[in-house]
């Protein structure tokens, strides 16, 4: 406990410095910023803002991130619930009973009892992380090269069961991810793999130029795709930003409820906010007296999903910064900010740089201060950016995300392969693909061959080694478990009821 | 009889059986090595041997479960923005950033309908300027504001 509190202590004070707050201050605004634009998801918002963090030092960079993260996710939950089109899969369920709140004239409410359950959610899980990085990271420091190649397989197995949509297509989008992971020269042999005589690919293509072709830019040409099909919402009035007491009193228990889910299912591969808000929103239903009330204005609908949605994405970080191991395309992210920022991830971070491990701990506390302060009273100037047309925005998008991607390197070359990624993006949802899966192959594919490479170097090309080590067994047996189950028809079944809902 | 039930499941595992073969052909030249001692060549092949198997199971599929028909592209919002950030890549050290961004902003904005000649010059001057002025001389960043004249 002594060990938790000095820690914590040691977080705040790297944390609280004027500069480091500043970037967590500048972080969640323009997460915000962004985030509150419909149809720009969080990933879509990281993958914008990435580019501008890194000339700031790691912490300071890692801080901003992390605020930016929370900021858009935060501004996704105001769009849905004033106008009903959700930025990005977590926050559709918020639209569900968020906007019908709105509807009735109680958009107030529904933003201040989201705002409070993702502060309490916030609050819980970032002592959850606390909590239990350091055991994790101890385990995790007895992994050898064959412990760790299976920890990330099973990783990506939780990332293809948990996904909503085709299970085989993820699997796909895995694979393309770890085969985009060969690009560059081969470590060991410094054979150039896929380089085709490109002097630029010798180093692998950009995690940056990949995300933000695939997220960024693809998401733009769907959202002009469907704003033609679908004419503009109206944004519903705030009357009064104070909930009622009896709103306070409906929604605790779903507050309560939510967190706790959302904290558990944040940890696990492949889950996350997504999966976090669509478990609370029906775990709510089922405990409810009067079910019917739901999509039809319930403020535990908006309650709990909002603090799952908010518990999961911050226990997300405790397998990635404590493992090492992303488990969604939004670590996975992080992971490669940490790794330009030249800290490589897994479990000696903790050790090694405690300042930057517990500096991200407290300052996700104080981000979701931020946030609720901040929000709150400015709530009416994202309202005024929801009313500038989409089409003066998105030119603006790009020019930033060009500038973005350019100033990198100074490499033009990065721009045209960004380009070309948001044509592969919008390829991959025309067929029907998530692209979400690749981005944690690419992340963790060069990992997977040098671990798999070292592991058969030390057993003497014996593949049984992965079986013989218990731990490594043991996480391969999770892993087989895991497609069992989902390939097995009856839980098939119940999975697509859940992503229907 | 065999009918096609899922127009986009055949085409998606097309698309990944297209890959895969242009993987393992450019994957040729590579040592596989053996499993003591990998080569370059081992996880590449092998990786896309899973692929095109990958997409052979996804085009069989569109046989035997019903699925979505292939989604009509929306080519305007496509080629504009492509164009624009290609555009971009090719003006910004050629004719500096103030003028790439506006060069940029009125490709792009060709990608939605109900183009104003006055609001995209607008947009663009607006956007150049704030531009060159947070980047160029706000943050400092090597860009270049301004063709270089005479050189």
């Amino acid at each position: 406990m002594d060990n938790l509190f000095s820690n914590l202590l040691l977080g705040f004070s790297v944390a609280g410095t004027p500069a480091n707050l500043f970037y967590c201050f500048v972080g969640a605004m323009l997460g915000t910023l962004i985030g509150v634009l419909p149809g720009i998801g969080p990933l879509a918002t990281l993958a914008m803002l990435l580019p501008i963090t890194f000339t700031l030092p790691a912490e300071g960079a890692l801080i901003m991130l992390a605020g930016i993260f929370y900021g858009a996710q935060y501004g996704g939950s105001t769009t849905s619930i004033l106008i009903n089109v959700p930025g990005e899969s977590s926050s559709v369920v918020t639209a569900l009973d968020g906007h019908a709140m709105a509807k009735q004239g109680r958009a107030g409410s529904a933003l201040a009892i989201a705002a409070i359950g993702s502060f309490f959610a916030g609050c819980v899980s970032t002592v959850a992380i606390a909590v239990a990085g350091p055991p994790l990271a101890s385990i995790a420091q007895k992994f050898g090269a064959a412990e760790y190649f299976s920890l990330m397989l099973f990783g990506l197995v939780g990332a293809v069961v948990l996904a909503s949509g085709s299970v085989i297509k993820a699997v796909a989008m895995i694979v393309l991810g770890l085969m985009l992971g060969l690009i560059g020269l081969d470590v060991t042999s410094g054979h150039g793999r896929y380089t085709f005589g490109i002097p630029e690919l010798a180093d692998g293509i950009g995690f940056v130029t990949v995300s933000l072709g695939l997220f960024g830019i693809a998401e733009i040409m769907t959202n002009l795709e469907r704003a033609r099909k679908a004419g503009r919402d109206e944004i519903a009035p705030i009357h009064s930003l104070m909930p009622t007491r009896q709103d306070l009193r409906e929604s605790w228990p779903a507050i309560l409820r939510g967190t706790a889910v959302g904290t558990f299912l944040g940890i696990l591969p492949g889950g996350g906010s997504v999966l976090a808000s669509f478990s609370s929103y029906t775990l709510e239903k089922k405990v409810a007296k009067d079910p019917s009330r739901f999509g039809k204005g319930a403020i535990e609908g908006v309650a709990g999903p909002e603090s799952a949605n908010n518990a999961a994405s911050q226990s997300s970080f405790i397998p990635m910064l404590t493992l090492g191991i992303p488990s969604n395309a939004v670590m996975a992210l992080m992971i490669g900010a940490m790794m330009i920022q030249g800290i490589t991830p897994g479990p000696q971070v903790m050790t090694k740089q405690p300042a930057l491990f517990w500096g991200i701990v407290a300052s996700m506390w104080i981000g979701n201060l931020m946030l609720i302060i901040i929000n709150l009273p400015l709530v009416g100037m994202w309202i005024r950016l929801l009313r500038v047309p989409y089409d003066m925005m998105f030119p603006a998008i790009i020019i930033f995300c060009a500038i973005g991607i350019y100033s990198l390197n100074n490499s033009t070359t990065d721009v045209l392969f960004t380009a070309g990624f948001g044509v592969v993006g919008y390829l991959f949802v025309k067929l029907g693909f998530e692209a979400a899966p690749l981005l944690l192959g690419f992340v963790l594919g060069p990992l997977m061959e040098e671990n798999l490479r070292r592991a058969m170097v030390i057993s003497r090309g014996d593949p049984m080694t992965f079986i013989e080590r218990p731990i490594s067994l043991g996480l391969l047996i999770a892993a087989a478990a895991l497609l069992i189950i989902v390939i097995a028809p009856s839980v098939r079944k119940a999975r697509e009821d859940a992503f229907q809902e | 009889m065999i009918r096609l039930r899922n127009a986009q499941d055949l085409a998606a595992g097309g698309v990944l059986i297209l890959v895969a073969v242009l993987a393992m052909v450019f994957a040729d030249n590579l040592p596989m090595g053996r499993l003591m001692n990998m080569g370059s060549g081992f996880v590449p092949v092998w990786l896309a041997r899973l692929l095109g198997l990958i997409g052979l199971i996804v085009a069989a599929r569109a046989f035997t479960i019903d699925g979505p028909k292939l989604e009509i592209w929306a080519w305007q919002p496509l080629i504009a923005l492509t164009c624009s950030i290609m555009v971009f890549a090719f003006l910004l050290e050629r004719a500096g950033l103030a003028i790439a961004v506006m060069i940029t902003v009125a490709v792009s904005r060709v990608a939605a309908p109900g183009i104003k000649f006055l609001e995209v010059l607008m947009l663009g001057g607006v956007l150049a300027a704030g531009s060159v002025a947070l980047f160029t001389y706000g943050l400092g960043l090597p860009l270049r504001a301004w063709p270089e004249f005479g050189g």
